[in-house]
């Protein structure tokens, strides 16, 4: 059976579903293929942050576009549980003003808004943290989304608009004739289209390799946790202060979704991927629960009454560079957008517009030459 | 046999120590909580498996009526009384 | 913190488990046995927690309690299991907290729960599981109601009756789905030696002063706890007849199960091979019929967990997975290959009428699409089937895309009540069969457990840290 569309998505967790209703926003027939259940994967298992604090200072006018595009898609399509929670980052030791300042510093210098609370201002904005912190920032433009919710808005989107989704259709092969992208290979049988965008999370290299095209993307094992739903406890998003040293809280993200579940996860070493990693099914470590469960109750002793209900692992695509691969990549017709590190969840919409903005022939409204994907390769070469 | 005396919503209630709370719940009445959206439940599975029998027992929220042996003096809260439960 | 180490951890405290323990500690290994219950027994087994054993049955269970205690196997009852993590950690948790065993070799006999199916309103206070039933029976001297309808499937609902006889609580109604007599005729005749035991069962039935055959229960009515049912005329292609549909007013109790579903939660937290019969209850562990081992080395599987068989099997199939355990750690005595030759035949015998029995009397083929779309599915979310049946039509698939999308699974029972209802739900609107719908892989914790009990059993040993 073969299949015929303008062009083939592969992938459907939020980057692909997003690619998908851009692209058949622009009129194009889109079919999306996905080797599993649509956010399944990647995407649901993610805390999807919306927000611009403590990123790479050369992303700020992506991602402000970005937070931007989630609170209109919001207003048009709002049962994604979209809330503008704000964002706070504890600090444990003064040792970590001076990171702190320089975060908001530079966020300040874009036009962004966040500050420095002493313990007494974040209680104000986050009653139950009563933990020993020293201090907090505290970022007002971030949001939170419910992530199987989103990618299933935008998957609605792409499907208003004609796109058809194939789940279950793994992509085995890219077909290529004459130096330019026919089609994909699947499970299924073959799909053909003259554009082919692979928006695979860590399985992306995999399937440009079949194409010649060398992605230097490796899976990173992530971890998360969820309590019991319990009242609304926790307003905002808490996380812990990037700074320089190592702050012994690691990373931290704590929030409290819709359905009342607190959602959390600390990790404090980077942990190592086993290679088949991102094809396993992993289970969370136990050094990681006994640290994210450790630190959810140094902020928020009042949690010590829920009990722990859930645990997952998804394995996000990080690249060199943290930033992700998104643009025109060997065959005529081939596009990439993976490589998110995990941060995909605000992305996702600016390199959705990356993508059918270039394949368009029009200008994306930020600069986009920062994550073109052969910028490694000129690298080598020069 | 021993006979004690717990407290549901308050009310002091006969018991024999040892036995499933669940079962004396359910003789008092079959439902035991009601869901955020006011609807009522009881026991279900009676087993530990499917979280309906969910009471206070002193103190302490969500707790299974069925999984939990009668003490002498324990306090039971179901939340029916009060519409939704905390 | 309770730090446990052994050569053998059994975990489940009923016919199998029991088996297993006293097999493997009689070979020379340390074991001990982990149970959710008050005591040991399981839910065959099932001790009274006031008065001890009570009837023939429970004499039996007590018995095989005494011979693991005299076999020296050591019982932690009350403790339920929620973590396994690499290199054999096995975490526990009990009203005093968490217990961390570490065992060389692991035997899972978790056993079975009713396997349910929805209909309008089964949520209602007064509709429970036969099993509910029964416990509240024998562990609560409880009846579950004045007039008590016990619906469903399978000579499990005779046994409940005969329970509830026995606290002077007889049903006033028995809706059994299946028709044909036949087919259990057939099946004693080859297996003479059950013919005593379905005599009585079937005795306990007839007590019961309405008992339909080809009947389901379509409907449980009430306000604030059931008050009526509706039942329905079931063909035996499993075809409800709602349009021949009656009200039957003044139930208090209605009791509606369809079988057992095996336990497979941490056999498959353990990454044992699993397989799909739902004659079998639906998703079972595979274990090696010559010695119980699953696919995972040192990980044996026994009783109900290895697919719905009854007890019997699950008091050989446990024995020999103690054998077999031990055995695999070098506890072995010079009987021991000839005992496990003579469980193996045993086995098969005993597995195969089970089997038969389950196959004779499997729940109707649409049972799951009694479920009208404002019906409750997922008892913990408050998902309904409409709300499973848009998410499908909106593409996402299978049991684990249902999940995603409409938070069905998602809640603190983890599935277990719902699974088997929305993989039938998933594989009827998706044209797939429904071991293709696939089942939600369990993950850490397998129950609740309090926070600080998870902070203190996930500390690293020796970290100095330990009250």
């Amino acid at each position: 059976m073969v299949t015929r569309a303008d062009a083939i998505v592969v992938g459907a967790g939020v980057v692909g579903a997003a690619v998908a209703a851009a692209l058949a926003a622009d009129g194009r027939r889109v079919t999306v293929l996905e080797q599993g259940v649509p956010g399944g994967a990647v995407s649901g298992a993610s805390l999807a942050c919306i927000g611009t604090h403590m990123m790479d200072e050369e992303e700020l006018p992506l991602l402000a576009w970005c937070c931007d595009a989630w609170s209109a898609l919001s207003e048009k399509a709002p049962r994604f549980e979209y809330s503008r929670s704000g964002q706070l980052r504890f600090l444990k030791h003064d040792g970590e003003r001076r990171s702190a300042e320089t975060w908001i510093g530079i966020e300040r210098a874009a036009g962004l808004s966040p500050e420095l609370l002493e313990p007494e201002a974040v209680r104000r904005i986050e009653p139950e943290l009563t933990g020993p912190i020293v201090a907090a920032t505290w970022s007002p433009n971030s949001a939170t989304v419910n992530p199987f919710l989103a990618v299933r808005t935008l998957i609605d989107a792409a499907r208003a608009d004609g796109a058809t989704i194939v789940a279950g259709a793994a992509a085995t092969r890219l077909v290529t004739s004459g130096g330019a992208i026919t089609g994909v290979e699947t499970a299924l049988g073959r799909f053909e289209a003259p554009l082919v965008v692979i928006a695979g999370g860590p399985w992306t290299q995999t399937l440009a390799a079949t194409a010649g095209v060398d992605l230097p993307i490796v899976p990173r094992k992530a971890q998360c946790l969820a309590t019991v739903a319990t009242r609304p406890v926790i307003r905002t998003v808490v996380g812990a202060c990037k700074a320089e040293g190592g702050v012994d809280a690691g990373y931290t993200q704590i929030q409290q979704a819709a359905s009342g579940q607190v959602l959390f996860n600390t990790v404090l070493e980077g942990g190592v991927t086993a290679a088949g990693g991102r094809d396993a099914v992993p289970e969370v470590d136990r050094a990681f629960v006994h640290d994210s469960v450790d630190t959810l109750l140094f902020l928020f002793p009042r949690l010590a009454a829920l009990d722990l209900l859930r645990s997952w692992v998804r394995y996000e695509a990080v690249t060199p560079d943290d930033r992700f691969l998104t643009g025109a990549a060997g065959p005529d017709g081939l596009f990439i957008a993976a490589g998110d590190g995990g941060t995909g969840f605000v992305r996702s919409l600016g390199m959705a517009r990356i993508i059918a903005d270039r394949i368009a022939g029009r200008q994306p409204p930020f600069r986009d030459d920062i994550y073109r994907p052969d910028r490694f390769a000129e690298r080598a070469a020069a | 046999m021993s006979e004690v005396t717990i407290f549901v919503d308050g009310e002091p209630v006969p018991a024999e120590a040892g036995r499933p709370l669940g079962a004396l719940m359910h003789r008092l009445g079959p439902a035991m909580r009601r869901t955020e959206e006011g609807a009522p439940r009881g026991l279900f599975c009676g087993m530990g498996v499917c979280f309906d029998c969910l009471v206070t027992i002193d103190g302490v929220a969500d707790r299974r009526a069925c999984m939990t042996p009668i003490r002498d003096g324990m306090r039971v809260e179901t939340g029916l009384a009060g519409g939704t439960p905390s | 913190m309770r730090r446990i180490e052994t050569d053998i951890l059994v975990v489940g405290g009923g016919p199998a488990g029991l088996s297993a323990a006293t097999s493997a500690a009689g070979a020379g290994a340390r074991v001990d046995l982990v149970d959710a219950g008050a005591a040991p027994g399981g839910q065959y087994w099932m001790q009274d927690p006031v008065a001890g054993a009570t009837t023939t049955q429970s004499a039996e269970g007590s018995a095989a309690i005494a011979a693991a205690r005299a076999a020296g196997v050591a019982i932690h009852s009350g403790a339920e299991v929620w973590a396994a993590f690499p290199g054999g950690e096995i975490m526990a948790h009990d009203a005093e907290g968490p217990v961390v065993f570490q065992a060389r070799s692991i035997v899972v006999a978790s056993g079975a729960q009713d396997r349910v199916y929805p209909f309008p309103g089964w949520t209602l206070p007064g509709v429970m599981t036969p099993g509910a039933g029964q416990r509240l029976a024998k562990l609560g001297k409880t009846a579950p109601g004045k007039r008590i309808a016990l619906a469903g499937n399978g000579p499990f609902l005779y046994a409940v009756a005969a329970t509830l006889a026995s606290i002077d609580a007889t049903p006033k109604l028995l809706l059994e789905s299946g028709k044909a007599r036949a087919p259990m005729l057939g099946l004693l005749a080859r297996h003479p030696a059950r013919i005593a035991e379905a005599v009585s069962l079937l005795a306990a039935a007839r007590a019961v002063p309405n008992w339909r055959r080809g009947h389901v229960v379509t409907e449980a009515l009430g306000e604030d706890r059931v008050e009526a049912i509706r039942i329905a005329p079931v063909d035996d292609a499993g075809t409800v007849d709602t349009a021949r549909s009656e009200r039957i007013d003044g139930i208090d109790a209605l009791l509606v199960g369809w079988g057992f579903r095996p336990m497979i939660e941490l056999t498959a937290l353990l990454r044992c091979r699993h397989a799909y019969d739902r004659a079998l209850g639906g998703w079972y562990c595979v274990a090696s019929p010559a010695t119980g081992l699953t696919s995972v080395e040192g990980v044996y599987a026994a009783g109900e967990v290895t697919g719905i068989a009854g007890s019997r099997p699950a008091r050989l199939s446990g024995a020999l997975a103690g054998l077999s355990a031990a055995a695999g750690l070098g506890f072995a005595s010079p009987g021991n290959e000839e005992r496990r030759k003579r469980l193996v035949r045993a086995l098969a015998s005993a597995r195969s009428f089970g089997h038969e029995l389950g196959r004779l009397a499997p729940p109707p083929a649409g049972i799951a699409d009694l479920a009208n779309d404002d019906t409750i599915v997922c008892r913990c979310e408050n998902v309904t089937r409409g709300e499973i049946a848009a998410a499908l039509a909106e593409g996402t698939r299978a049991v684990a895309g249902a999940k995603m999308w409409t938070r069905a699974g998602m809640g603190r029972c983890q599935g277990r009540v719902c699974g088997s209802a929305v993989a039938e739900i998933a594989a009827s609107l998706g044209g797939t069969e429904i071991a293709a719908a696939g089942f939600n892989p369990p993950r850490i914790p397998l129950r609740p457990v309090p926070l600080p009990a998870v902070l203190e059993a996930t500390r690293a040993a020796g970290t100095g840290e330990t009250h």
